[in-house]
């Protein structure tokens, strides 16, 4: 599976709404916690995230600032702010991504079940 | 020999695949670009290196789609009907010609112009013709 077959499959705007309700961060820094977190399972491309990051945006679910870089050479960096509109989105995505959840695990027990009996 | 680090390369390879206007190319690069920098090193990686973690130019123009989709279907609705709006003018402005070239050509040689006696040469012959009919 290539890696935009494997984005589709990841709640991608609920991962990166929960990382930013934890602090605020800028893209390249999600990418990292993301793989990090899940063991280099979601491993999913920083242009993915910066412009599911920009549609989160455009929703108004979250904001940016930039913070200058720290060294003389080192580039300002566009970090990432939760704003309220988000938690009953972020609640929705839950309920969602549970249900669906819920629903497979139902499916593959009732299929593990009817292959053990046959 | 170019001095292009990976970031010009990658900036590079993508413009070659954009679509839009110039100042929409021009904006999305300079997302992109923002973007590019922001991972630590990338103007001294390899574009291989940099593909990896940024994703390919593909990737990119792919999760471009459902951002600026609607602006360049709209912009490329503008396109169309722009084209079509000149296509009917050119029409208009070309019927208009016609029909002024009509009246001006009825307006100075009379409606039946080009049929007959609208020459000396055949309003000799008509003469002739007559004295003809005449004689007999």
């Amino acid at each position: 599976m290539n890696s935009a077959e494997f984005t589709k499959k990841v709640p991608l705007e609920l991962l990166c709404l929960l990382l930013l309700e934890e602090r605020d961060m800028y893209g390249y820094e999600m990418m990292l916690e993301l793989r990090n977190r899940s063991e280099g399972i979601i491993d999913i491309s920083l242009a993915t995230i910066y412009f599911t990051l920009k549609r989160l945006v455009e929703m108004k679910c979250i904001s940016t600032y930039d913070v200058p870089g720290g060294r003389a050479n080192e580039r300002s960096r566009q970090y990432y702010h939760l704003e309220p509109p988000a938690k009953p989105y972020m609640s929705e995505l839950q309920a969602i991504y549970d249900r669906a959840l819920r629903g497979v695990r139902l499916f593959f027990e009732v299929h593990e079940k009817m292959e053990s009996d046959a | 020999m170019s001095t292009s680090n990976a970031v010009d390369v990658y900036l590079d390879k993508l413009g070659k695949h954009l679509t839009g206007s110039r100042q929409q190319k021009k904006n999305a690069l300079a997302e992109c670009k923002r973007m590019l920098l922001e991972v630590p090193g990338s103007e001294a990686m390899t574009i291989d290196q940099l593909e990896s973690i940024v994703g390919t130019p593909a990737d990119v123009l792919e999760n471009l789609a459902p951002n600026l989709s609607v602006e360049l279907a709209h912009e490329a609705s503008h396109k169309e009907r722009f084209r079509r709006i000149l296509l009917g003018v050119c029409i208009l402005f070309g019927i208009v010609i016609l029909v002024l070239g009509t009246i001006f050509v009825i307006d100075t040689y009379g409606a039946n112009h080009g049929y007959y006696n609208d020459s000396p040469a055949m309003e000799g012959i008509f003469q002739s013709s007559q004295d003809a009919v005449d004689i007999y």
